[in-house]
Formats: structure tokens, sequence, C-alpha cells
């Protein structure tokens, strides 16, 4: 290694990682500090966790719980649809990868503010016509926003294992398929399932146009309604979630790598 | 032995089915296929058919007429431009951190923190982005207060709602995507091509033109293009920064579609989406064909 | 067609180098002489590749010299040093075409444009690839790949070349195969080089002298007849092909093993004694109250491994010629017959 990477390496990391922790400081900042008068204090604070009803804190509830519930919802979907099929086609229709993988990876052609203005029509027909208008069923367009991250994450996490004989191994043992899919591969798909979850959750928490557009109430629209009455829960919010998303996902990376080096210490071939 | 009695097994079981397996195997396919369908194809299908049609259900071009009118251009126009310089400076300022963290001890802790944040910064939501970086550069915001007492470089407060302010935030969430989407390639770098070119008598500078250059260009430019269509989808940050006008083609739909009900909008909002598809399926397939090229050349 | 190639002298002296307070290169010394093909071999860690990419310029080192004809090039950059080396993977550039490649290589040395083809399609033949110019690596096979990576490094006409463990990463018949042929191609061009391996018969096979290295240390050199049959200590017989420990009383040179006397090696000790015996070394021969019996056969075609036990336990493996095993049957007792060939004996370890 040479020395004069070692000085290249830091400075341009040190100075990346300032850029990208300075607007969460700034955030910080912005909750306490009431911009007319410059005045420092934890009102804000003390309203979110301080049980106070009120308008703001209700539409805000209402968005987060709208949110998480659709976050679960698109996970289990997402997941549901995508892996069994994979399995498949992996096993018995490999000449259908192709379509898979190109019909998976289709919304990144499609982004969101596109596919709303042909879901308008759809979801018309689902408030009225075949479930109601709440808010919790845009989870069904979610899982086409997550597709192509979930895809991807699942395609690694099967390359990276022998699923074939895997899967063989635990039919010549007797094994149904729901129990080869629940019972071997998923514990050998662990990070790419991991992976899949956070990239959904993180989607589907940060997802505004599809309900903007569509007229409802999910996280984002929440607090950028809250933002044009009260700016400083606004930010407390959004320094909530995101340094709360930063910490998850450092924490979750660092687990996986810890199970990864249990399963699969690394060996060193001794030749003599 | 096992093996071959299992298959003759399964062999044997599937054929005292009635049905062919190929057709139990592609009915298994079914409710992914579906799903798509309703979710994804109708609706993208109603986008195109809708662009061509008008609210009585006949044929109509209005809606392009529209698109072709000076000021939607314009907004295209403005579209580009801002996803064209933002992927550059995203494509740029990214690749040299993805090289410098390449560098970094592969496993160790800094440079996984350092890559989970990236991870999370690609993806943050653009509404709560806008709100950082008010709080950062708007008119109360920490970095405007703190370059208060150098008024050439304090921060217009104006800025954020313009274009300009657009693009800068636009370079928060390009940066980190850019390099997570080019590190694998740079990582992809065998040390033996570099000690090779010494080896055989090349220098640093013949490394990175000749050899590092050439070999990460594919993916150099597909990570472009693939920030390039990012900026040009992106909606939530524009909506959250800039209330007047519409300036960029998203924000447009958006009013396009409020607008419905308005004599002479028909098919508009169809017609811009229709319009943004295009464009982001020719970037998107330059970007699948550099990458094929590119994952050819790994070994 | 012989290459004239100036054959270079290549000397290491006392190079050391400590990686993380673990002696990598310890007092390291070794010569080549001009158009010798040296194998370094020993296990993973030993420091046989640091002593290949110390020569190269690689790596650097913290004292000693290396000296090329007669020049002391230890100061020197990588790439001003007059030498090629074949990696043990990802040798070639992934972007460039075979004949790419090579021409690269010929750019850097400042050979003329006009000259370049020709030394292409030389060298190209040289390795049994005329023709493949064209093609690029990702579509060669791992053996052709290295074949490439040779011949772009000839193209070069270094001094030394340089082969960091070329075969490990083939199949076992292509690297039968190639070994043979780069033995044939070094010969015929007459460059001297380095050879670095973990695999012992490799190193037997194609070079003209080997250097065994343990632990940063060069434990012996000599040519490979030499290292098989005289080890200079356990861990080089150890390494070098197979070999029993059979234990024995050693006496004026002569060791007393299973009631036979076996000439020791210089430098034995005296005592009870572990005698290392080759099982090429051993005959067996069927009798009631032999001091052996067979646990298992195994026929390897031209040859057959027996494994006996001696009446103390100790496992014996020995090797006869096809037809001699016939009639050897497990639980049968034998006489284990020692030839009659200097062995070398090291104390034995306390029971």
């Amino acid at each position: 290694m040479k020395p004069r990477g070692a000085w290249f390496r830091r400075i341009v990391l040190g100075l990346a990682l300032v850029y990208f922790l300075v607007p969460l400081a700034s955030l910080a900042d912005f909750s306490v500090r009431f911009p007319l008068t410059g005045k420092v204090d934890a009102a804000a604070w003390q309203a979110l966790f301080g049980g106070g009803e009120s308008d703001k804190l209700s539409l805000l509830r209402e968005g987060l719980t709208n949110s998480l519930i659709m976050a679960v919802m698109a996970v289990v979907i997402s997941l549901g649809l995508l892996l069994p099929t994979m399995v498949l086609v992996r096993l018995r229709l490999p000449r259908m990868i192709k379509v898979i993988e190109f019909v998976c990876l289709l919304p990144l052609t499609v982004p969101a503010v596109v596919l709303v203005v042909g879901l308008a029509p759809v979801y018309l027909v689902i408030s009225t016509k075949i479930l109601d208008s709440n808010t919790i069923w845009l989870a069904f367009a979610y899982v086409i926003l997550c597709l192509p991250y979930v895809y991807r994450a699942l395609d690694s996490g099967l390359r990276a294992i022998d699923l074939k004989t895997l899967s063989e191994t635990a039919r010549s043992f007797g094994a149904s398929w729901p129990t080869v899919l629940l019972r071997v591969l998923v514990p050998n798909l662990r990070s790419a399932l991991v992976s899949s979850v956070f990239v959904t959750l993180a989607v589907v928490l940060g997802e505004f146009t599809i309900a903007r557009m569509l007229a409802r109430t999910n996280l984002q629209t929440a607090l950028f309604e809250i933002n044009l009455s009260d700016g400083q829960i606004a930010a407390a919010v959004s320094l909530l979630i995101l340094g709360g998303t930063i910490l998850l996902m450092v924490t979750l990376d660092l687990i996986v790598a810890l199970q990864e080096r249990r399963i699969r210490p690394s060996t060193r071939s001794d030749v003599s | 032995m096992t093996a071959t009695t299992t298959t003759a097994g399964l062999d044997a079981v599937s054929a005292s089915r009635p049905v062919s397996p190929g057709v139990v195997n592609a009915l298994g396919t079914v409710p992914f296929f579906a799903y798509t369908a309703v979710f994804l194809v109708l609706p993208t299908v109603l986008v195109v058919i809708g662009a061509f049609q008008s609210r009585g259900g006949g044929f109509t071009l209005n809606g392009f007429t529209q698109v072709l009118s000076p000021r939607t251009v314009n907004i295209f126009g403005t579209s580009l431009w801002i996803s064209l310089l933002t992927a550059l400076v995203g494509a740029t300022a990214g690749g040299v951190i993805a090289y410098a963290l390449s560098l970094s001890p592969e496993g160790s802790l800094g440079r996984r923190v350092f890559t989970a944040l990236m991870s999370v910064t690609a993806q943050f939501g653009g509404v709560m982005l806008a709100f950082a970086f008010i709080a950062t550069i708007g008119i109360n915001g920490l970095v405007t207060r703190l370059l208060s007492a150098f008024p050439a470089l304090t921060p217009d407060p104006g800025f954020l709602s313009s274009l300009g302010g657009v693009a800068v935030v636009y370079c928060y969430f390009q940066i980190p995507l850019m390099v997570i989407v080019f590190l694998p390639a740079v990582e992809g770098l065998r040390p033996q091509w570099r000690e090779a070119t010494e080896n055989l008598g090349g220098t640093s500078w013949t490394y990175w033109t000749r050899v590092a250059g050439p070999i990460l260009l594919p993916s150099l430019l597909g990570s472009f293009l693939l920030l390039f269509a990012n900026a040009f989808s992106a909606f939530a940050t524009a909506a959250a920064l800039i209330s007047q006008q519409s300036v960029i083609v998203p924000l447009e739909i958006e009013s396009a579609l409020r607008n419905e009900n308005d004599l002479g909008m028909d098919a508009y909002a169809q017609a811009l989406a229709f319009g943004m598809i295009v464009v982001v399926a020719l970037v998107m397939g330059a970007y699948a064909l550099l990458m094929r090229r590119a994952a050819r050349w790994a070994q | 067609m012989t290459e004239s190639v100036t054959s270079a002298a290549v000397t290491l002296s006392h190079l050391t180098r400590t990686f993380w307070k673990v002696k990598a290169l310890d007092d390291f010394s070794l010569d080549l002489a001009p158009g010798e093909l040296v194998a370094l071999l020993g296990p993973s860690g030993c420091g046989k590749t640091t002593a290949l990419r110390a020569l190269a310029g690689l790596e650097g080192v913290d004292s000693g010299a290396v000296v090329v004809v007669g020049r002391d090039v230890t100061r020197l950059p990588a790439n001003r040093r007059d030498m090629a080396m074949v990696f043990q993977s990802y040798s070639l550039f992934p972007h460039l075409t075979v004949a790419g490649n090579i021409e690269f290589a010929l750019g850097l040395r400042k050979v003329p444009s006009r000259r370049r083809a020709d030394a292409v399609a030389h060298n190209l033949e040289l390795v049994g690839l005329g023709g493949h110019g064209d093609r690029y690596p990702h579509q060669l096979s791992g053996g052709q790949q290295q074949r490439v990576a040779l011949a772009r490094a000839l193209a070069v006409r270094p001094q030394v070349l340089l082969l960091d463990e070329p075969l490990s990463a083939l199949d076992a018949k292509v690297r039968v195969q190639l070994r043979d042929e780069i033995r044939r191609i070094q010969t015929e061009v007459g460059i001297t080089t380095l050879f670095v391996t973990h695999d012992q018969e490799e190193a037997l096979v194609i070079a003209d002298r080997i250097g065994v290295m343990e632990s940063g240390r060069l434990v012996q050199v000599g040519d490979p007849r030499e290292i098989y049959s005289r080890p200079a200590t356990p861990f080089v017989a150890d390494f070098i092909g197979t070999t029993n420990a059979l234990h024995g009383d050693a006496k004026d040179g002569v060791a007393d093993v299973l009631g036979q006397s076996v000439p020791l090696l210089p430098g034995w000790p005296t005592g009870p004694v572990s005698v290392l015996i080759r099982p090429e070394s051993i005959t067996l021969r069927p009798t009631a109250d032999g001091a052996g019996t067979v646990i298992s056969t195994g026929f390897m075609g031209a040859t057959s491994r027996v494994t006996v036990a001696l009446t103390d336990g100790t496992l014996v493996l020995v090797q006869l010629r096809g037809s001699t095993r016939d009639g050897l049957v497990p639980g049968e007792r034998v006489a284990v017959e020692l030839a009659h060939v200097p062995a070398l004996a090291r104390p034995a370890l306390a029971q």
C-alpha cells in the first residue's frame, strides 16, 4: 500500500463525511432554534415526546402509522411474491429467468411520477369498487417501486448459494417445498433478505410522489404538511428518521458481517 | 447414487401426473405475472394509450401538441439540463470517493460504516432532504448563520427555491448513489494489473490512462447514465423546495393531473409521462448495454 | 530457432524483510546462474513469493542487496528493472486482446511499432497460440491465459523471468502439460528464471536447482536429485515426497532399524533416532513371522501403495512396482526389508 494513498483516502473520506453529516447537524440545530427570534429551546422535542395532543401530531401519527403498515405489507408481498417465483424459475424454468429479470427491472424505466399517472385510474377502481380508499392500499404500488432493489438483492443472494444442490438435498430427505423454502433457503439467504427488508423499508417510508398525487396521507406527506405550520417539529422528525435509519443500517450491517464470519470463517489452504 | 434415485423418483412422480410438469411449473409464476400486470404493466399501458386519448375516448394528439409548446419544451430542457449537471457532479465526486473507499482495508469498521452511510443517503426521501438543506443553507440555516460574517460567501435567501438550490440538493443523493453503483467496478481492479504494468515498465500515469481508465470506462459511463435517469425522475425534492411554478417535468405532471378537468388539457399529463418514459428508457437501455460490456471483462 | 537473450546472473544477498513483526525474509541469499531455472519451494507463508517480489521490485527490502548482471538494482523501482513476471492469476489486461496485451508491453519497452507485429506473432507461436491474437482474455481458458502471459513476458526480452505460482490456479491435467512446456520454452530461450511454487513435484520436474524455504529462510539449495535423496533437514525430507519415520539406534554412521543396518547421511546423531526412509526404498516379503502386518493395499497403475503396521504400531507406507503387489492381502504378515541407501536420521522424539 503506497503511503500517499493513505493521505488521499483520509482527506477525501474525511471531507465527504463532513459534507454528509452537516445537513443532519443542521436539522438538529434547526429543531431547537426558533427561526424568528433565534431562541433556543427544546419545545419541538417536548411536543413530540411529551404526548400533548395536537392536530399536527395526530396528522403525523396517522402518516407514520400508515407508512409503517404499508412497509410491512410491502415487505411481505414483495418477498412472498418474488422469492418463490425466483426459486421456481431458477430450478424449473431457466428460460424465464430473463423475462422475470426484465419485468423486475422495468420499474427503473417507469419512475414513480410516471407510474402514478397510470395508477390514478387503477386506484379509482380499487377505492370505489374493490376495496376502500384507505391509504394503506398504496402498499400494492409500493411493492412495484421496490421490485428492482429486492430483485437485485435476492438475485445476488441466490447466486451465492448452490440453490440446486441445497434444494435437491433437502427434497431427497423428504422435505416439502414450503419446508425447503423456509427452513433451508431462507436461513442461507439471510443477508439478501435483510437488505431487501431494509431497502423496502427505506423506499416506503420515504415515498412521497404517489401518496401526494393520489391525495393520501403517509409519513412524507404528513411531514410536508407539518412543515408548513411548524418547521421545527418537521425538522426534529426528519432528523429522527434520517439519523435512526443510518444507525439501523450500520447496526444491521455489522450484525450480518459478524454472522457471516461465524458461518464462513476464512480458511487458508495449508499446503505442504 | 442417491441423487439418481431421487431424480428418478421425482420423474416417476411427475410422469404419473395427468398434466405435464412444464405447465404446472409455469402456473407457479402466475401470481407474479398477475400482480405485475395489474400494478406495473397496466398503468404503463394506460399512460401510453392515454397519451393519445381524449376525455371522450377518441383519438387525439392534443396531449403532444401541448408537450411541444414552447413552455413545455423549456421545462423538458430544464429537466434534462439539471439531470446532466447533477449527474456530472455526482459521477465525478462519487467516483473519487469510491476510489478512496476502495483503498481502505476491506471489512474495516470505518469502511463498513461509510458504505452504510452511503446506502442510506442515496435513498433519503426527498422531502426530508429538502428540510435538511433548508436547515443548512436556508434563510435561518446553520451554515447561513455561520457564514453571515462573510457576505460574499453567504448563500442567497432565495437560492434553495431556485433551480440552483434544487441542483445542490440533488447532488446530495447523486454522490452516494454513484459511490454505491461504481464501487464494485473500482474494487474489480485487480492489483495484478497495476503490478504487471509496473513490472513491464509503465508508470502510474500509464496505468491510469491505459489500463484502469479504459477498464473502468464502461462502468463509469453506465453509472453516469443511471445518475442521469435518477435525477430526471426525481419529484419529491423539487416539490418540497419549489412552490410557485413547475420548472421540471415531474412538477408539470403534478400540475397537469390537478388540472385534468380543464378543457384543452386532455391527455397532457399522459403525454408528459410518455415523454419521460421515452427519455428514461433510452438512458436505461444504454446503461444496460454498457454494464454488459463491463461484465464481460470482469473475470 | 533460439532467441539470443542476454542471460543474466542474479545475486540476492542477505535480504531481510519484516511485515508486522513477522520475518518474511530472514537473511535470504541465493544466486542464479545465467540461463538457469531455479525453483523456490515451500509451504504457504514461507516467504518464497516475497523473495520473488523483492527481486521484481514490487516489494522493498529492509536490508540486503539485489544484483543483476553486476548492477545493484536494490533501490531501483520495479518499472526500471529489466524483468518480466507471470502472476498466478489475472495476469492479462481484460480490455485488450491477446495481441494487444503483448503490444502494450512492447510499447512500454519502446520497441518500434514496425517490429511489434513480428514479435507478437513469434512469441505466440512459441507458446503454441499462434493465430489467437484477436481473442480476448475472457474467451480463453486458464491455461491459455497463462501461456499468453508467458508470451507477453518473453516478448520484452527481459533479463530475468519471474513466475509466481503460474500453474497453481489451473486444473491438474493442464498443470502437468503446461509445466513441461514452460520448461521447454525456458530452455530454448535460455532465460534466467525464478519459479515460485508450493508443489514439490512441479519443482522436482522442471528446475535446474531447487531452493527450499521455511519461515523466511533458505533451508537447502541443490539440484532436484540431491534435494530428494539427501535432504538436509527433516523439514525438507517431509516436504519433498513422502517419507516414513522408523525407530532405530544410531552408532558410527549406521542405524539399526528393524534388525537391519541402514547407512546414514552425514550429520547423524547417536542413540535413539527416527530414520526417514522413502516408500520406494522398502520391499515386502510375505513371511509367517514377519515384522509387519499389511493393513491396506492400493493399486495405482504403474505402482502400488501398501500400508503396513509394525509391531510397535508405526504405520509404514511402501511403494512397490505394480506386479509385485500380487498376493499381498490385508492381514498378511510380511517382512519389511530396507534398501541399503543412505537415509536421514533425526533424534527420536521423547515418547
